[in-house]
């Protein structure tokens, strides 16, 4: 229980060197993986989101966290996957065709990370057809898309157009976000959920896996 | 210009649109026309007088500046390259050192015609004001950088480059961002630009945890006000007025600090109202912007629905006494598939009889 509190601690300073060692430290005297996962690092993350949400910590602490929480899990990697351990769930996250903007995907990869779902981060300027070859690869449920532009934005129609045209849109959850847009371009555009910023889109990636 | 003359504006003046883009792209061959300093001239001027402003804004390209320090390092050969590309260590001091304060910026087209577009209000525009514009040096530090805001949170932790390679990169970059910006600030008032905007978007809350600030780290004097306030300098000294616009969401303590540069205009988005940024500006320094113009395409926001926008500013800034134009947030970008309805709501917030 020290552990995993001190680890927690520490994902939350955002000291990722503190987290190997603790995470280290812990395995070698036992604790299951999946305990340090969930309930320090993940629940870490989680307490940094939700203080993210009350404005008591900004971008800068949340992105710090998730590195140090990446530096944990790095190390658990190897035995979770000897355990057959499953993440919650997949998302395929990029920047549109045309959009270099980075930040606020980013954090989303991050916010959705620190919920214990996988995320394949294909990167900024992603065409459509990434998008769907990705999905198609790693067997994701979700399918994330951010941009910060206006001339940028139709590139996410283009997108769920694109797996609608191969009849496979439902299978998918579309999730949008960027500064231009609006519940109402979300729905036009056939998306699942438009949030308006990084934790409410883990919140309702979560939210869209928990309930498959 | 002193302050008398933006503060007569802002009593005189509509509601304002940074609206060159969207003109821009109503003509024939806009992208042969950003290569073209007459005719891109020309663009602003038609801007200016379409909607009843002294201001030639420029188009609000904040990507110049970097092509022009990675073509000079030589480590790219086209925009596209300089877009995506990113330093992941310091380049040899060799590299760093052919970034200079005096670049010829007409090595990259679309400076030079950014400059002679300058020049040609400057003669052509009668009364409209010749503007420069450009990124601030740290909005273009964080484009120089894969991960500029663990970089920036590193140093306003209080470590150094011996602690981190990301804060050598960060601090190195960043004066290379200030010499390159020199350079094209010098070439935009050669051209005769009695005015320019710094667009420093990037000076916000994503970059800057005001948990540090308080904490007493100086990150946010090092990063963004003392390398501005020595490109101000510059202008003072040209005697070109410092404009200043920060589309970003601060706090208070941010806002105070940038409203210390001493810009003549202060431009914000909407993200900080302005009667809410009014208690933390001096009063002689003109607040202008906050209509939320990245949404004019959406259904969402109607042309009331900006009335509406409109006529609070104007009733919570009356009350504040202070100088103000309201104006959009940013360049209105032309979209594809909307440029009827966004034009339709610049010209409605532009004649809106509330502003």
């Amino acid at each position: 229980m020290e552990f995993i509190e001190e680890i927690s601690a520490a994902v939350q300073q955002g000291k990722a060197k503190i987290v190997k060692a603790k995470v280290q430290e812990a395995v070698d005297n036992g604790i299951d993986a999946n305990v340090i996962l969930n309930d320090a690092l993940i629940a870490g993350m989680n307490t940094i989101g939700a203080k993210f949400k009350r404005d008591e910590v900004f971008v800068p602490e949340v992105l710090i966290a998730a590195r140090a929480m990446k530096a944990g899990a790095e190390i658990l990697k190897p035995l979770l996957a000897s355990s057959g351990f499953k993440a919650a769930g997949k998302m395929i996250l990029g920047t549109v065709k045309g959009d270099m903007h980075d930040i606020g995907k980013n954090l989303v990869r991050m916010m959705v990370e620190g919920k214990g779902i996988e995320v394949i981060d294909l990167g900024v300027d992603v065409p459509a057809e990434k998008f769907l070859e990705a999905a198609k690869e790693h067997g994701a449920q979700l399918i994330a898309m951010s941009s910060l532009l206006t001339t940028t934005m139709g590139e996410m129609k283009v997108v769920i157009d694109q797996f609608a045209s191969e009849g496979i849109k439902d299978r998918y959850k579309f999730l949008i976000g960027g500064a231009p847009i609006t519940q109402d371009f979300c729905e036009k555009i056939g998306a699942d959920s438009y949030t308006p910023d990084a934790a409410a889109a883990a919140d309702a990636a979560y939210g869209f896996v928990t309930a498959a | 210009m002193d302050y008398k003359f933006y503060h007569d504006l802002a009593k005189t003046l509509p509601a304002v649109p940074l609206a060159a883009h969207l003109v821009l792209h109503e003509q024939a061959d806009p992208e042969e026309i950003i290569y073209d300093g007459e005719r891109l001239g020309k663009v602003l001027v038609e801007t200016a007088k379409r909607f009843n402003t002294k201001f030639a804004f420029p188009l609000m390209d904040l990507t110049l500046e970097k092509e022009l320090m990675l073509h000079v390092m030589g480590l790219v050969q086209s925009s596209e390259e300089a877009e995506t590309f990113h330093f992941d260590e310091l380049p040899p001091a060799e590299v760093l050192a052919k970034v200079t304060d005096s670049l010829d910026v007409s090595v990259i087209r679309r400076m030079k015609a950014s400059c002679d577009a300058i020049s040609y209000v400057a003669q052509e525009g009668g009364d409209i004001l010749p503007m420069g514009m450009g990124i601030g040096p740290f909005s273009l530090l964080t484009k120089l950088m894969d991960d500029p805001i663990t970089a920036v949170y590193m140093v306003g932790s209080g470590m150094t480059a011996d602690d981190d390679e990301s804060v050598e990169i960060a601090e190195e970059l960043l004066k290379c961002a200030e010499r390159v910006i020199y350079s094209y600030w010098v070439a935009q008032c050669e051209a005769g630009a009695k005015a320019l905007f710094n667009c420093e978007p990037a000076a916000n809350l994503v970059y800057f945890s005001p948990n540090q600030i308080a904490s007493g780290s100086d990150v946010f004097d090092r990063f963004v006000i003392e390398p501005n306030a020595r490109l101000r300098d510059l202008l003072v000294s040209k005697d070109v007025d410092f404009l200043l616009h920060d589309c970003g969401e601060m706090r208070a303590e941010m806002i105070r600090s940038l409203s210390n540069l001493r810009p003549k205009v202060f431009s914000f988005g909407s993200p900080v109202a302005l009667w809410e940024a009014a208690p933390h500006v001096d009063k002689d320094i003109v607040l202008f912007g906050n209509l939320p113009s990245k949404k004019f395409y959406s259904d969402e926001l109607s042309v009331e629905g900006i009335y509406k926008l409109i006529e609070e500013i104007t009733e919570k800034m009356s009350a504040t006494g202070h100088p103000y134009i309201v104006g959009t947030e940013c360049d209105v970008l032309s979209m594809p598939g909307y440029e009827q309805v966004i034009m339709e709501k610049v010209i409605a917030m532009n004649q809106c009889p509330i502003a």
